[in-house]
């Protein structure tokens, strides 16, 4: 059986830890300060200095020429909020080996037609990830216990978004386990 | 009708998280809505949910094989219950009500 990890939660509490663990995963990262993970949200490619604190790093940014230029450095995972289908972007990607971050806390903030809107984009990508064989990690994007999922919700939330079961399975097991040992 | 026509069906426990203590029909009415606002009408008539047992927050939820994923992603992203933070958890799923109740 597959081991799962969760690697984007938005803070950190004493016992969160064992509370992953109940809910069946077997290591998290968070990017609170506290925390794991180190997240830099860049507004262009100037903003992305890379601090070695054994940490994982995040680069989130709304413009795909800073994500593609924070591909040749190095860096863990990305995230592109807007989910827009940039080929380049993709291959960029696929070509470095970095994996996209799809937090559902996304889909979990917005309701009705946002929602709806919203997954359409990520299922595109994600399909475009597909395409190009860009790796993807699901991941909760929590802000509070609440918002933590299972690996078995994300797997499901995964399946609805397009992946098939493999897919989903792997983008919670091997591709974060990838991502921690490295 | 015969037994190969039978639709197979799944059993899926949950437990709602959050603060208050919900009744059998505002169970039912949280989670038909957001098995209906996921999945539209369409789909709720393919998943044909039904809420077989509901006793301290959690319950069993009965619904179509087929859709018992996209069931399960339904009640995944709930985020608010009875207008307050609070969540679905899918603890387990099974195709014998028997496994759930022990």
């Amino acid at each position: 059986m597959p081991e799962y990890y969760d690697l984007d939660l938005q803070f950190w509490e004493a016992g969160l830890e064992s509370y992953a663990n109940s809910l069946g995963f077997r290591g998290i990262c968070s990017f609170s300060p506290e925390g794991n993970g180190l997240e830099i949200k860049a507004r262009r490619a100037e903003d992305i200095r890379l601090r070695n604190e054994g940490k994982i790093i995040l680069v989130s940014s709304d413009d795909p020429e800073t994500l593609k230029k924070a591909c040749k450095k190095d860096i863990d995972m990305l995230l592109f909020p807007r989910f827009v289908p940039d080929v380049g972007l993709v291959r960029a990607a696929a070509e470095s080996k970095k994996p996209f971050d799809i937090p559902l806390l996304l889909i979990l903030e917005r309701r009705g037609a946002e929602r709806a809107f919203l997954m359409s984009k990520m299922s595109i990508f994600l399909k475009l990830c597909n395409k190009y064989g860009a790796d993807a990690v699901l991941t909760s994007g929590a802000s509070g216990r609440l918002s933590m999922k299972s690996p078995g919700e994300l797997i499901s939330v995964g399946e609805a978004l397009g992946l098939s079961h493999d897919q989903a399975v792997k983008s919670i097991s091997m591709i974060p386990e990838y991502i921690l040992k490295r | 009708m015969i037994p190969t026509m039978r639709e197979k069906r799944r059993y899926i426990h949950f437990r709602f998280e959050c603060r208050q203590k919900l009744s059998e029909s505002e169970a039912k009415d949280e989670v038909y809505n957001a098995i209906l606002s996921f999945l539209g009408e369409f789909g709720f008539s393919k998943a044909n949910p039904r809420l077989v047992e509901f006793r301290d927050n959690s319950g069993i939820l009965l619904c179509s094989n087929h859709e018992a994923q996209k069931v399960k992603a339904a009640l995944a992203l709930v985020g608010k219950v009875k207008g307050e933070d609070g969540c679905i958890r899918v603890l387990k799923v099974s195709g014998m009500m028997s496994k759930l109740q022990k």
